[in-house]
């Protein structure tokens, strides 16, 4: 890969954060991570990565609050987000989509080849 | 001559007598019928009072319990009424006729209504008990959920009477629902965990990892059937509050349902083997596209057969069978058929009872939430299908579910 993918990841759960961070790395991709949503907007808004992975339910700053701020920036209006999520309701879900949030996969529900399926197909590799 | 020999002496005097008799039998008759009166009276005004003191204690438990009495007589109406305590529950001035049961419409909350409506038919044309929920909004814009219980007298096809009582459950419905939302974010929080045990246990065998011995294989194989358990019943918990709190919604989507009938089998695989169950997968149609909420159709699946494995015997056979049924309508036909324990005689009725679990079952198996079939048959009542079972103690059980399918763009099934 001559041009490397930057995967930005935004989640508070080590666990998780680790889970994602060594799947996606084994792809190729060069993996960023920010603890909260505060931290995601300014790495995302600094970095420009290719895509933001976000939880919703985070301290600081929650996943949708991160969204709607890098919607309203000239990069980040087109940026591609992947909500990653246990939250399910119709209406969590309908507002991810309102600020913004493109893609949306419920975790308990998705295998992690899954979410590496998802990433590699917004990517386009 | 003498006085005494003198006959009309004797005829005056016996006139006398008698007169005086009478006069003696009047005075008493009078007293004893105004002492019998003031009886009479101090009787019925001592029966009023207590009358009064009943009805004084019943109207006061009546407001304590927030219960109200009603009878409509339809064939005498002279007899209908509405106790003080349901003119309370409905936000009415008491008046002297009882309202007609049409008049209630506007203190029904409008989303209500129409099942209102439809209760009270079934109350008054069925014979029997009844008992339904409506919201109540009074003209200052109070919300009451009151549980109307009761009984129609119905004779040759004509309502005679409707009695019953109304309570005021908000306080209840309240508690309930602040426990299912207890359950619904203990849920949530339970789920992060989850998913890292999860998705770390399948990166440790993925493939590409390091190699692991078999001991170690064994060990990941049994985590991640542990966690996918457990994701099972956190969902049937998370389902069960959404149809509690009236959050239960479809997401609907394209999928296939043979492909999602094998991956269920497939992650069933290791439970099969562990109990050496062979699970015989019949599919008999080419599908097209299916429009429908996978993420229920697949609690649906998950739920049948891991039930079908876990209550067969060591050695045991489940047939899981997916089938297509075009008339009237198309419709996919799931039959999930095992060799276990069967559902004792007695207790079959309970079997899709919320948190109910068989007496054999829970012999058998000890962990269970008995929420699964709850769940299943709620989510097909709505999706318009069914699901029953057949069962024989000691023997097996199977379960036909039937559920009406819409193919996606309105494709027909091949």
């Amino acid at each position: 890969m001559t041009d490397t993918k930057t995967v930005l990841i935004v989640e508070d759960e080590p666990a998780v954060a680790l889970a994602l961070t060594d799947a996606l790395s084994k792809e190729g991709f060069t993996i960023q991570t920010a603890k909260d949503g505060a931290e995601g907007l300014s790495q995302a808004l600094a970095g420009h990565p290719d895509i933001v992975i976000t939880d919703l339910k985070m301290p600081n700053m929650t996943g949708l609050e991160m969204v709607e701020k890098l919607r309203a920036d000239e990069w980040g209006k087109s940026a591609k987000v992947l909500i990653l999520s246990n939250l399910s309701d119709l209406d969590t879900l309908q507002n991810a989509m309102e600020k913004g949030a493109f893609h949306y996969m419920v975790k308990g529900d998705s295998n992690m080849s899954d979410i590496v399926a998802a990433v590699k197909k917004q990517l386009g590799v | 001559m003498d006085v005494l020999g003198n006959p009309a002496f004797w005829g005056n005097t016996i006139v006398v007598f008698a007169g005086a008799l009478l006069v003696g039998a009047l005075v008493l008759a009078i007293y004893f019928a105004v002492t019998a009166k003031a009886r009479a009276e101090k009787g019925m005004e001592l029966l009023v009072d207590e009358r009064k003191r009943a009805e004084e204690r019943l109207q006061e438990a009546e407001e304590i319990g927030k219960v109200g009495s009603f009878l409509w007589d339809f064939q005498d109406d002279t007899r209908s009424y509405w106790s003080l305590e349901m003119y309370e529950l409905f936000g009415l001035v008491q008046r002297k006729k009882i309202p007609p049961i049409d008049s209630l419409e506007p203190y029904i909350h409008e989303g209500d209504r129409e099942r209102f409506k439809d209760a009270w038919r079934r109350a008054t044309t069925q014979p029997g008990d009844f008992s339904f929920t409506v919201r109540t909004v009074s003209s200052r814009g109070q919300v009451r959920n009151l549980n109307i219980e009761g009984r129609s007298a119905v004779v040759d096809h004509m309502t005679r009477s409707v009695r019953g009582v109304a309570h005021d459950v908000t306080k209840e419905m309240e508690v309930d629902r602040a426990k299912s939302e207890f359950v619904s974010l203990a849920s949530h929080q339970l789920k992060t965990p989850l998913t890292s045990i999860k998705w770390l246990s399948e990166m440790l065998v993925a493939e590409g990892a390091e190699p692991l011995t078999k001991k170690q294989e064994e060990y990941i194989r049994n985590i991640k059937s542990s966690a996918r358990q457990m994701v099972e019943m956190v969902n049937d918990l998370l389902n069960m509050s959404r149809i509690e709190l009236g959050t239960l919604a479809m997401t609907l989507s394209d999928f296939n349902i043979d492909t999602l009938v094998r991956d269920v089998a497939r992650e069933q695989e290791h439970a099969a083997m562990q109990k050496k169950v062979t699970v015989n997968l019949v599919s008999d149609s080419k599908f097209p596209m299916m429009h429908a909420d996978e993420k229920l159709v697949r609690m649906m699946l998950q739920n049948l057969l891991s039930n079908a494995i876990k209550y067969s015997r060591e050695g045991g056979s489940v047939d899981y069978t997916l089938s297509l049924v075009s008339v009237p309508h198309d419709s996919i036909y799931i039959t999930v058929k095992d060799s276990g324990i069967g559902i004792p005689e007695g207790e079959r009725e309970k079997v899709f009872q919320r948190l109910y679990r068989a007496t054999n079952a829970q012999k058998l198996v000890p962990d269970g939430t008995g929420l699964g079939l709850y769940v299943i048959k709620i989510v097909l009542a709505r999706a318009g299908g069914n699901i029953t079972f057949e069962s024989e103690e000691g023997k097996g059980t199977t379960f036909f579910v039937s559920m009406p399918v819409v193919w996606k763009g309105g494709e027909k099934a091949v």
